[in-house]
């Protein structure tokens, strides 16, 4: 790991054609913080997070993800970094059971191991009956709850999530919340992307607000009340929403 | 066509040159292809309809006949009823337009807008009978017989369709989309046999059909086909208002089919299996192949005059057999992981794997299906001297359904699948698919066993180039940024649009068989299919224009005059035998002007600009230190694009230029030489 860091970017840019989806960002993360990525649509939330993955290659800058590099040892990052995309999407034709075979054995692992570490999960989230059916039946809900399951499978040190709580009930998403906090307190990293910023202000220990691809703050909640110039009893949302018009 | 090949030519530029794709055809050239299709529609009606007017009792080939250019309208009617999984929906047929207040004789209009492009081969096939065999009889009356049965035999498409669906659920329906494919087929067949001596005796249910369609017993044809249309549209409606049945998603077995551990290939075949039509299309296309071919060979086996015949119709069988389901499951089979793509992208799984596995299963499917070619060999008991013919065709056939597994689902990738940034609606038809469907079908009906063997080792050779393009695009299963295949890729599709404008002006200029003959069609195809080549090398080629440095032309004359002198005494002491269909026959200082202008003037600039100015530069910068290699590869390519009976000395005249090329960087010395060697293979041709 370069540093003692868990992820390190430095002047990480994306161009799609004329548009700079992502521009100059570097950021440090540590073991065992929540990081929230916010930012208005189009901000490169999920872009950045495709880059840390090692799915699309950056135009400018570099990223070292548990001390691999992003553009030349993507598939050591593929195997030790847990990823949800924000619209998850499967085999239609193959059972929520055997996706999370399939996935145990493409990364090198043992399909009891997976099913015995994932089991509390499965139960918290009532997964459990539908397991066996084919995913084509699935609600987007349930695809959601997958794709969780599917990223957590071997035990990720880091997690990088698409909006992980879009299109889940309530009663799942606190319990998504609480598994997170659970994992972050094992030293687990966690990035997520999100539109909630009341999740947002109860889960992470750090956010970083993006817009037009730029990092425009990066600092703990609270921070962003007072870089906002707002009282400690304004919501996340008035501070987001004053730093993006700024 | 000119003003289509040119459409063609600038919209391909800038995707061939490495930038974005471009969009669906629209516009002036959406229109150009659809009229070309039309007349080549028509073409098919005309053909047969001309054939059948020659013979003494044409009413039973006209009701065969009828039957064939029904099942052309039949089968696009049907396969717009019953679903394609996971193919991209067509625009009028979608979620949306279910949605609105549409009334029912809106979607019958719908309808039959949608299956018009088939009402050519109806027009064709009536027009052409009427007018030939009732010639007092008007116009009029030809495309009133057109216009009913083509909206017949598009409302019993819909009604077969729609009944499917009420009766079996719109998901059950989907695993039988893959049915559509047959009415096609079958038309195309029927048209043929119609208008060969073979079915002597009408089909049970088409007599009056075939009176109509020839102008006899008018006024009954006509009423019995317009009662028909008439059932068959009430039927439409009462069938519209019905509610299809649903059944979303089928049960999934008890137990997971990876407890026992799971592969890339595995999984493959799984997906292929459970998807719907996946478990019974390829027995049912093996059982239809292996009863139509020993049905055949049982029936035919003492009336056909040699083995070439029995094997072109069980070739013709086996071709479209395994084309149409290797191209469907090609696409399937990428399309899938495309939908998969959010999670395949996180995975570590390295794209050669994908498609190692997704080639090695298509393989399996294909060969089974193909496999009822070895029954021909049981008509080789009885008729010994058949044998060897026909063992070396069914080696040499199986051999080629093998490698064109792997290279439908590459293309397929490349076209469909994740290897493009924007996927098109399917393989069939585009450039790529072409490409290597020439090279396949060239094995299937090779007039001897070397031509086979060269085009078997042609479609290797484009496989293994579409496998080089395919893993250039793509990096990792989620990196869909990069649209950019390999250069020598890009300069074999644009030899494919080649062979694809040869043969479409071809086709094409057979209608007016009564005006050209056939030299006279097969130079002008070779002209506008050479100035479209032309026009796309000059537009596409990466590396820039090639060196012409005209100073060193003459060097050319030494080296055409070698070339020249070896193909004259390989002629003289081999004799080989060009066949019936590539022969020359110059009989007019017309054509013979003509043969000069595409022979020696057009092709020398055309071809040499195409493989010693683009693709031998794209090979050596490809092979890297074995560069040198390239003049003989481009060499061996250039002599396999040629008749097979003419390899050897097309060989050593590329061979030749592909080191005046390596040597002196002289286009034109190598435009001097081919231009001498064609100068003097017309003089011993004419």
């Amino acid at each position: 790991m370069s540093g003692g860091w868990v992820l390190e970017a430095t002047g990480l840019a994306k161009q799609f054609g004329a548009k700079l989806a992502v521009d100059n960002l570097s950021v440090k993360l540590t073991a065992g913080e929540i990081v929230g990525l916010l930012g208005p649509n189009g901000a490169g939330k999920t872009t950045t997070l495709k880059i840390l993955l090692g799915m699309l290659r950056p135009s400018h800058g570099s990223a070292f993800v548990l001390g691999h590099d992003s553009t030349s040892q993507a598939v050591a990052i593929k195997q030790r970094v847990g990823y949800s995309p924000d619209e998850p999407s499967f085999y239609d034709f193959l059972t929520g059971r055997e996706t999370l075979e399939f996935v145990t054995q493409v990364r090198g692992g043992n399909a009891n191991d997976t099913f015995r570490t994932l089991e509390p999960m499965i139960q918290a989230l009532e997964l459990a009956p539908d397991l066996d059916r084919f995913v084509a039946g699935y609600s987007l809900g349930m695809k959601k709850k997958l794709a969780l399951l599917v990223a957590m499978a071997h035990s990720p040190r880091l997690l990088l999530l698409d909006e992980p709580t879009n299109g889940l009930d309530p009663p799942s998403a606190v319990k998504i919340r609480k598994h997170l906090q659970e994992l972050a307190a094992s030293g687990v990293t966690v990035v997520l992307s999100t539109h909630l910023l009341d999740m947002a202000d109860k889960l992470c220990t750090r956010v970083l607000l993006m817009d037009h691809g730029r990092l425009i703050f990066d600092g703990a909640p609270s921070a962003a009340r007072d870089a906002a110039a707002l009282s400690p009893e304004a919501s996340l949302e008035d501070a987001f929403l004053k730093l993006v018009a700024a | 066509m000119t003003v289509l090949v040119l459409r063609a030519w600038y919209r391909m530029g800038p995707r061939l040159r490495g930038g974005r794709k471009p969009e669906p055809t629209r516009g002036l050239s959406a229109v150009l292809m659809r009229l070309v299709f039309a007349a080549l529609i028509y073409n098919f009606g005309f053909s047969s309809g001309l054939r059948i007017s020659l013979q003494q009792d044409p009413s039973a080939g006209a009701a065969w006949a009828g039957l064939g250019a029904g099942g052309f309208v039949m089968a696009v009617a049907l396969a717009l009823e019953l679903p394609s999984p996971r193919m991209p929906a067509l625009a009028l047929k979608s979620d949306l337009l279910e949605m609105l207040p549409i009334s029912t004789a809106s979607k019958l209009i719908l309808l039959l807008g949608q299956t018009l492009l088939m009402l050519p081969v109806s027009l064709g096939l009536a027009i052409t009978l009427q007018t030939r065999l009732a010639e007092d009889a008007p116009l009029s009356r030809a495309v009133t017989l057109g216009l009913l049965h083509f909206t017949s035999f598009a409302l019993l498409g819909a009604c077969i369709g729609k009944l499917v669906k009420r009766t079996l659920s719109a998901y059950r329906a989907s695993r039988l989309s893959w049915l559509s494919a047959f009415p096609s087929f079958g038309g195309m067949l029927l048209l043929q046999l119609g208008g060969s001596s073979l079915l002597r005796r009408p089909p049970p249910l088409g007599i009056d059909l075939g009176r109509a369609l020839v102008g006899a017993d008018l006024w009954r044809a006509h009423a019995s086909l317009a009662a028909l249309t008439a059932v068959l549209a009430i039927g439409f409606v009462v069938l519209e208002r019905g509610h299809e049945l649903s059944e979303p998603v089928p049960a999934a077995p008890t137990e997971s089919a990876f407890s026992s551990g799971v592969n890339m290939r595995k999984l493959e075949r799984l997906l292929t299996r459970r998807e719907p039509g996946g478990a019974f299309q390829v027995p049912f296309a093996t059982l239809t192949l292996a009863a139509i071919t020993g049905y055949l060979c049982w029936k035919l086996q003492d009336r056909l005059p040699n083995q070439r015949y029995l094997w072109n119709i069980s070739a013709v069988l086996a071709l479209q057999m395994v084309s149409t389901l290797g191209i469907q499951r090609a696409n399937r089979s990428v399309a899938r992981d495309l939908m998969a793509r959010p999670l395949l992208g996180a995975l570590p799984i390295a794209p050669s794997d994908t498609l190692a596995a997704k080639a090695g299963t298509l393989r399996r499917v294909l060969l089974t299906v193909a496999a009822p070619l070895i029954l021909v060999l049981s008509v080789a008991g009885r008729r010994g001297t058949w044998l060897p013919e026909l063992s070396w065709r069914v080696a040499v056939s199986l051999a080629a359904v093998a490698v064109y597994a792997s290279a439908a689902t590459y293309v397929a990738f490349l076209t469909t699948g994740l290897g493009t940034a924007r996927p098109r609606s399917g393989v069939l038809g585009s450039l790529e698919s072409f490409l290597v469907a020439v090279p396949f079908a060239s094995v299937l009906f090779a007039p001897g066993p070397i031509s086979a063997l060269l085009a078997l080792l042609t479609l290797a050779a484009l496989t293994f180039e579409a496998r080089r393009a395919a893993l250039q695009t793509i990096d990792w299963l989620d990196d869909a940024e990069r649209d950019a295949e390999t250069e020598v890729w890009k300069a074999l599709v644009v030899f494919g649009g080649f062979q694809g404008a040869q043969l479409l002006t071809q086709q094409l200029s057979s209608a007016l068989s009564a005006f050209l003959s056939p030299t006279t069609q097969m130079l002008s195809a070779y002209a506008v299919a050479a100035v479209a080549l032309f026009a796309m090398t000059a537009r596409t080629q990466g590396a820039g224009p090639p060196t012409h440095r005209a100073r060193l032309a003459p060097l050319g004359l030494p080296v055409g005059a070698l070339s020249a002198a070896f193909a004259w005494w390989y002629l003289h002491w081999f004799h080989p035998d060009p066949g019936s269909g590539l022969q020359l026959h110059l009989s007019s200082p017309a054509e013979l002007a003509l043969a000069g202008v595409a022979i020696v003037g057009l092709a020398p600039i055309v071809e040499e600009r195409f493989f010693r100015g683009w693709l031998q530069p794209a090979l050596t910068s490809s092979l890297g230190s074995r560069g040198r290699w390239a003049p003989v590869l481009t060499g061996l390519a250039f002599a396999a694009a040629h008749p097979a009976y003419s390899f050897l000395p097309v060989l050593v005249l590329g061979l030749l230029n592909g080191f005046l090329m390596w040597r002196f960087r002289s286009l034109s010395a190598c435009i001097v030489a081919h231009a001498v060697h064609n100068a003097f293979a017309l003089y011993l041709g004419s």
